[in-house]
C-alpha cells in the first residue's frame, strides 16, 4: 500500500479535524500519452480483475453549430450500428459475449464511450470502440429507426418533471444557446437528420485532436497498440474525414448567462391523487477551472436536502440545512436540494423544489430564504459545524465515487480531455481541506448575488422554472430581489420591493 | 510489448498459469478466526483511501418461528435507535460528521449492517458497529414508534408486485417451514413483538461462530482482528458449533423440504398478471451452483422493448409475437436464488395479455429445448459470458467488495478468488448444462405463484408437471 503514513486513526477522528491529506499519496499510478495524431491517452496500469475503457470525444450539444442542433443526441444514439468491418448484429453479439457492459452517451461537453470488461475481452472490446468512432455507415434504416425511438423518448421524457426540468433550466440560464443548447434533439430537427447531417457532424468533431482515450487496468505499451493498431489504423486506411463539406464551423462562444423565467403547465399524473408543483431558482455558477469550486461544492453539501420520505440513513445529508430548516419543517414540501453544475466556462448554482399545490408562494419564499442566509452574518448564518460537517461529506463522497472503476474512468479522461492533465487527488484533497468558512461565505455572496464573472459576461438575473399554476408562484423574482438575491440593473432594481407578508 | 498481452490472456484460460496471475494481481483475502468462533475477512486495496467494514450474521427470518416471524428485520430497525452510551441523535451526528456512511438490510438467511468511511474513521465508524450490535437500547418507547413505521414499509412492499410473488413462491415451494416465510412478518407479529421477543432473538442468534466481520479497501487486516476482539470478543459461542455453508442444528432450521404445488389469486382490479414458475435449484455450497446460473443466463430475459426478429431465440419469437404479431407478455426473467440446503430455479413473468396458456406452452417449449440441448455454440458461450461479467465486473468499489466477501464467508465457509470463479465458469461444458436442466425440469416437481387479473387462463399445475415430463 502506497500510503502516506499510518497515524492513530481513533485520535484523529475523535478531533474531528482529521487532515486527510496525509493519508493520501502524492504518487499516482496514472501516465499519460499523446499520438502524433493529436489522439491522447491515459491509463491506470495498476491490474485487476476486471479492465475498463473509455473514449471521450469534444463534442456534446454546446458545440453544434445552428445547421446542427441536436445531432450529438442522434449519434450518441447510432453508436454501434453498422460499420466498414461488421454488422450491426455481429458488433450486438459480440459485445454482448464480452458480458454487455458498454454505452455511449452524449452530453453538452462530450461524447463518451464506455464499458468494462474481463481482462481476457480488451482488445474484442476496443477493436468494436474503435470501429464505431472510425467507421460506422449510418445507414438510413438506421438513422430512419433511431429517430422514430427519438421521438418517443423525447414525449416520455417530457412526461418526467425531475428529467426535463433540469434541461429547461439550462435551455433558459443561457437563451438556448452554448450551454442552454438542447441535450435531446428538437421535435422539429428530427425530420432533417440524414446521413448527410451525420456525416458533418462527425467530420467536424470526430477528430484525433479532439479525441482521449482512457484506460484502467491495460498498461500504457498495450493501450498505445490498442490505439495504433485499431484507431489510428482505421483512420488511415478509411479516410474518413472527406465528403460532401457543408463548410460549418464548431460553435467555441463562451457561455453567456442570461438569467430568466419559464413556466410550464402541470402534468396530470393518474397514478397520483396528490398534485404537486415545481420550482428551480439558480444562478450562474462556477467553471471547472474556477479556484472557488471546492468552496461551492461545500456549499452545495451544507445545503443538501433531498426527498421528504426519507433522508437513506445516517451519513446521506440528513443533518443538512435542507433537511433540518425546509423538509423537516414544512410537511407541504416534498423534495427540496441544491444543485451544483459546473462546465469548461460556466456553471449553475441552486435550488430545486417541489411542493403540493396551493404551497407554491410558501415554497419560493423558503427558497429564497435558506439561500439569503448562506451569505448573512447573524444568527442564520453559516455555523462552523455545520462547515465541517459539509467538508468532511464532501472528501468523503468524492473519494468514494472515486472507489468505482468506471467513476475513475470517466474522471481521469474527461480530466485530460477539458484540463490536458489529471489533477492529483492530494492536491485536490488539500484544496478542500484549505477552505474557510469565510471562503464558503465569500463564495456563496458572489454566486448568489449574481457576481459570478465567468468570461461569458453573464448578466447576473436568476435563472426561475416553474411547473404548474404559474398564478400561484405569484413574483419570483421580486421575492428574490427582496431577500438579496441576484445582481439586476438599475432601471430593475428600483421597483418597490414587496412587502413581506408570509414571516 | 503486444504479445505480453496475449500472454495474459491465455494465463487467465489457462488453470495451470493462474498461480501467476495471482501474483500481478492484489492479494486476496485475509480470513481469520477468533476464539468465540467470530471470522475476521478482509481484503486490502491498493491506494484506497476508503474503507468498507461491517458485519455479516448467518441470521435472517430463517431462524424464527411463527410466532416471533418479523423479529430478525425489527431488530434491524431499532438498530439505529440509540444505544446505552449514544442517543439516536448523538448517533446520527457522530455518522454524519465524519462523513461515513451506515447502512444496514435483513435477507432470509443473513443481516448485514456496514458502514462506509475514509480511511481515518475506519476504527470510529467499526466502534460505532458494535455499539449498536452489542448495545442496541431497544427502548420500549422506540420499539413502539417504529411498529408504524415497519407497517409503512409492509405496506411498500405490498405494491412491488415483483416482491409479493416471491414471497407466495417461497411459501408454496417451503410450506411448514421458516424459509418460507416473509421477511418483514405479518402485521399481527409487527403490532405484537416485544421487546423482550428481540432481547431473545439477539441471545440465541447473534453469536460469535455466527458472524463474520468484513473489511474491505483500505484496511489493515491484524488491526481488525484486534479490533473484533476488544469489542466482540465477549460475544458467546453457539452450543452446537455453527459451520457456515453446513444446515444448522437450530430449531427453526428444519430441512426445507421442496413442495410441488400452486396458489393462485384473482385480483382483477390489476391491469397485470404476474407469475412465478420455480423447480428447486441449487444451494449455495452445491457443486452444481455456478452450472444453475450459467442455465439462468440460457434460459435468459426478455422485456417488451427488445425488438424480436428472425435472429432472436424461439421463446423471444414464440413469445414476442404470439398473440398474432402481438407479444404474449411484457417481460420475463430468469431467476436462481441459494440458500444454505436448497433454492430456487425458475421464471418470473409479467403480462397484460389474455393468452396465458399459450404463454406458459412457450416458457415449457423453451424448457424442453433446453432439456435437449437445442442451443446455439455462441448461446451457451454469452451466457457463460455475461455470467462472469455479472459475477466479477460487478464488483467495482469496496461495499460491492465487502458484499462479495461476507456473502460468500457467512454462506459458503468459503471465499473464491475472482479467478477460482472464472476457472468454475469457464469449466462448465454443454453436456453439464443439458445434464442439470434434464436432472431439475424434468423431476417433475414445479411450484407456482401467480396474481392478477389472468391468473385462470393458466394451465393447472397438474397439466403444467404432466408436460414437464412428458418427453423425459
Amino acid at each position: 500500500m502506497l500510503l502516506g503514513r499510518r497515524v492513530a486513526p481513533q485520535v484523529l477522528s475523535r478531533a474531528g479535524r482529521t487532515q486527510l491529506r496525509s493519508f493520501v499519496s502524492q504518487k499516482e499510478p496514472y501516465e499519460t500519452v499523446t499520438l502524433s495524431n493529436g489522439a491522447r491517452i491515459i491509463t491506470n496500469p495498476l491490474p485487476s480483475h476486471f479492465s475498463c475503457l473509455g473514449v471521450y470525444i469534444n463534442a456534446g450539444s454546446r458545440y453544434e453549430p445552428e445547421a446542427l442542433v441536436g445531432t450529438s443526441h442522434l449519434i450518441d444514439r447510432l453508436a454501434f450500428k453498422t460499420t466498414a468491418f461488421s454488422s450491426d448484429m455481429d458488433i450486438k453479439s459480440a459485445l454482448e459475449s464480452l458480458g454487455g457492459n458498454y454505452m455511449c452517451a452524449s452530453s453538452r461537453e462530450s461524447l463518451m464511450y464506455q464499458g468494462s470488461v474481463f481482462n481476457e475481452g480488451v482488445e474484442e472490446m476496443f477493436k468494436h470502440f474503435a470501429d464505431t468512432i472510425t467507421s460506422p455507415l449510418l445507414l438510413d434504416e438506421e438513422i430512419e429507426e433511431q429517430v422514430n425511438i427519438a421521438y418517443y423518448e423525447i414525449s416520455e421524457i417530457n412526461k418526467k418533471p425531475e428529467v426535463i426540468l433540469p434541461e429547461i433550466f439550462h435551455s433558459t440560464a443561457f437563451s438556448n444557446k452554448t450551454l442552454g443548447s438542447p441535450l435531446l434533439c428538437p421535435v422539429e430537427n428530427l425530420p432533417n437528420i440524414n446521413h448527410n447531417l451525420l456525416y458533418n457532424y462527425r467530420s467536424l468533431f470526430f477528430k484525433p485532436e479532439n479525441t482521449v482515450f482512457s484506460f484502467i487496468g491495460v498498461d500504457t505499451d498495450n493501450a498505445l497498440k490498442l490505439v495504433e493498431k485499431y484507431y489510428s489504423n482505421n483512420l488511415e486506411n478509411k479516410g474518413n474525414f472527406e465528403s460532401s463539406n457543408m463548410g460549418l464551423q464548431v460553435n467555441k462562444d463562451y457561455a453567456h448567462y442570461t438569467g430568466g423565467e419559464t413556466s410550464l403547465p402541470s402534468i396530470p399524473n393518474p397514478a397520483s391523487p396528490q398534485k404537486f408543483s415545481y420550482l428551480h431558482i439558480g444562478f450562474e455558477g462556477l467553471s471547472i477551472d474556477d479556484p472557488d469550486i471546492y468552496a461551492a461544492a461545500i456549499l452545495q453539501t451544507l445545503l443538501g436536502g433531498g426527498g421528504s420520505f426519507s433522508a437513506g440513513g445516517p451519513g446521506k445529508g440528513m443533518y443538512s440545512r435542507l433537511y433540518t430548516q425546509v423538509l423537516n419543517q414544512y410537511g407541504y414540501i416534498d423534495n427540496c436540494v441544491a444543485f451544483n453544475h459546473s462546465y469548461i466556462d460556466s456553471g449553475l448554482f441552486g435550488i430545486s423544489a417541489s411542493c403540493l399545490e396551493n404551497a407554491e408562494p410558501y415554497l419560493v419564499e423558503i427558497v429564497c430564504r435558506e439561500l439569503a442566509h448562506t451569505f448573512e452574518d447573524g444568527k442564520q448564518g453559516l455555523k462552523p459545524k455545520e462547515f465541517q460537517r459539509a467538508k468532511n461529506q464532501l472528501k468523503s463522497s468524492l473519494l468514494m465515487n472515486l472507489e468505482s472503476k468506471m467513476v475513475e474512468l470517466e474522471d481521469i479522461g474527461r480530466q485530460v480531455q477539458i484540463l490536458g492533465k489529471k489533477t492529483p487527488l492530494f492536491d485536490i484533497i488539500g484544496k478542500i481541506e484549505a477552505v474557510s468558512l469565510q471562503d464558503v461565505k465569500n463564495v456563496a455572496k458572489r454566486i448568489l448575488t449574481g457576481n459570478a464573472q465567468n468570461k461569458g459576461n453573464g448578466t447576473g438575473r436568476p435563472t426561475i422554472v416553474l411547473q404548474g399554476n404559474r398564478e400561484a408562484f405569484d413574483d419570483v423574482e421580486g421575492t428574490c430581489k427582496r431577500y438579496g438575491l441576484g445582481r439586476f440593473t438599475p432601471s430593475e432594481s428600483t421597483k418597490e420591493p414587496k412587502k413581506k407578508w408570509f414571516f | 510489448m503486444f504479445r505480453n498481452f496475449s500472454r495474459l490472456n491465455k494465463s487467465i484460460l489457462n488453470p495451470s498459469n493462474i498461480r501467476k496471475l495471482a501474483t500481478a494481481a492484489p492479494p486476496g483475502p485475509q480470513v481469520s478466526v477468533l476464539a468465540n468462533g467470530l471470522t475476521v475477512a478482509s481484503q486490502s486495496v491498493p491506494y484506497a483511501l476508503t474503507a468498507t467494514v461491517g458485519v455479516w450474521i448467518d441470521s435472517g427470518s430463517r431462524s424464527e418461528d411463527s410466532k416471533n416471524n418479523g423479529v430478525a428485520h425489527f431488530l434491524e430497525h431499532l438498530a439505529f435507535k440509540g444505544t446505552q452510551t449514544r442517543s439516536q441523535r448523538d448517533l446520527e451526528l457522530e455518522i454524519e460528521n465524519i462523513g461515513s456512511h451506515l447502512n444496514a438490510y435483513t435477507s432470509r438467511e443473513n443481516t448485514v449492517y456496514y458502514a462506509k468511511t475514509l480511511q481515518p474513521n475506519i476504527n470510529h465508524s467499526l466502534e460505532i458497529l458494535s455499539d449498536i450490535l452489542t448495545k442496541s437500547s431497544l427502548a420500549t418507547n422506540a420499539i413502539d414508534r417504529e411498529r408504524d413505521v415497519i407497517i409503512r414499509e409492509s405496506e411498500e412492499v405490498g405494491k412491488m408486485y415483483d416482491e409479493v410473488i416471491f414471497d407466495h413462491l417461497h411459501a408454496v415451494a417451503y410450506k411448514n417451514n421458516s424459509l418460507g416465510r416473509t421477511i418483514l412478518g405479518p402485521i399481527e407479529n409487527i403490532c405484537s413483538l416485544q421487546r423482550n421477543d428481540l432481547v431473545e432473538y439477539i441471545k440465541e442468534n447473534y453469536k460469535g461462530d455466527r458472524m463474520v466481520l468484513v473489511g474491505t479497501g483500505s484496511v489493515n487486516h491484524d488491526e481488525l482482528c484486534e479490533f473484533a476482539n476488544k469489542s466482540f470478543g465477549h460475544l458467546l459461542k453457539s452450543k452446537i458449533p455453527n459451520v457456515f455453508g453446513q444446515p444448522k442444528t437450530i430449531k427453526t432450521h428444519s430441512f426445507p423440504d421442496f413442495n410441488s404445488d400452486e396458489i393462485k389469486i384473482k385480483e382483477s382490479s390489476l391491469p397485470e398478471t404476474y407469475m412465478a414458475l420455480a423447480v428447486e435449484g441449487t444451494s449455495w455450497n452445491s457443486p452444481d451452483y455456478f452450472t444453475a446460473l450459467v442455465c439462468q443466463a440460457l434460459a435468459g430475459n426478455w422485456n417488451r422493448s427488445v425488438p424480436v426478429n428472425n435472429g432472436s431465440p424461439g421463446i423471444q419469437i414464440a413469445i414476442g409475437t404470439g398473440h398474432h404479431g402481438e407479444p404474449l407478455a411484457n417481460s420475463y426473467m430468469s431467476f436462481s436464488t441459494s440458500y444454505i440446503d436448497t433454492g430456487l430455479w425458475g421464471m418470473y413473468i409479467t403480462t397484460d395479455g389474455i393468452e396465458n396458456y399459450k404463454l406458459i406452452q412457450a416458457i415449457l417449449n423453451h424448457w424442453k429445448e433446453l432439456k435437449k440441448g437445442m442451443f446455439y455454440k455462441h448461446q451457451f458461450e454469452t451466457a457463460k459470458s455475461q455470467l462472469k461479467a455479472s459475477l466479477l465486473v460487478s464488483v467495482d468499489g469496496t461495499t460491492a467488495l465487502a458484499e462479495d466477501i461476507g456473502r460468500q464467508m457467512v454462506n459458503t465457509g468459503k471465499i473464491l478468488s475472482p479467478e477460482e470463479v472464472f476457472d468454475s465458469v469457464n469449466k462448465i461444458t454443454e453436456d453439464n448444462v443439458v445434464d442439470w436442466f434434464n436432472k431439475k425440469l424434468g423431476a417433475g416437481k414445479l411450484a407456482i405463484a401467480a396474481l392478477g387479473n389472468q391468473v385462470d387462463t393458466m394451465p393447472s399445475h397438474k397439466e403444467i408437471c404432466n408436460e414437464m415430463v412428458r418427453y423425459n
